[in-house]
């Protein structure tokens, strides 16, 4: 089988400033400024974005995966991380928040964010992206 | 019926997932090719997508 049917599927992604958690009722939590692009004054612009992300899968186990922020001109990574998730039942749901910080974008553009899952070869499937644009606005 | 057909999926409560900075630069070097190799699958495989739907709207004319 191929390594994008063993490892988990990524459901949903959500790029946004922030996750809060509701201080009215338990569980429930509120995606602050969800974007799709950037607006920059100055570049290159350094930035912290957080991404909502819901994962399934099948198959109960320990699945590693990767965050590429790619570049669309030159399709090469600006920022480079790796997670870990644990499904402990077949067929479940996990949603996770995770904050990417350190993005350095140099130029206004395309961009994509993309989550990867590795195999237990270690060999990796891009299961999903989510297209990101750099605006420039000079002041 | 399978769990997945009645519907019985466990979802997790939302919660933080901590990274980790990947700062090899063999294994940055080695993800760049990854990356542009499924960018280039992801590419094929819409250009097909589109290819099939294209044939088939074709073919519900014809008819």
């Amino acid at each position: 089988m191929s390594v994008a049917a063993l490892t988990p599927r990524v459901r949903t992604i959500v790029i946004c400033d922030d996750v809060t958690e509701s201080l009215a009722e338990d569980g429930v939590y509120t995606l602050e400024g969800v974007r799709s692009q950037l607006a920059a004054a100055v570049l290159p612009r350094w930035v912290s974005l957080t991404l909502y992300l819901l994962f399934s899968c099948p198959r109960r186990g320990k699945y590693f995966g990767k965050i590429l922020v790619v570049q669309e001109r030159t399709e090469k990574p600006i920022r480079y991380v790796k997670f870990s998730v644990t499904f402990e039942e077949d067929n479940e749901v996990l949603s996770y928040w995770i904050v990417v910080d350190n993005c350095i974008f140099r130029e206004a553009g395309p961009y994509f964010f993309q989550v990867y899952f590795a195999n237990k070869d270690g060999d990796e499937a891009l299961k999903a992206e989510h297209a990101f644009t750099v605006l420039s606005i000079e002041e | 019926m399978s769990e997945k057909a009645n519907g019985k999926f466990k979802i997790s409560r939302l919660q933080r997932l901590v990274v980790e900075d990947i700062t090899d630069p063999a294994e940055q070097a080695r993800l760049d090719e990854v990356c542009k190799r499924e960018r280039r699958r992801l590419r094929e495989e819409e250009a097909r997508m589109i290819r099939e739907a294209e044939e088939a709207a074709a073919k519900a004319t014809a008819k």
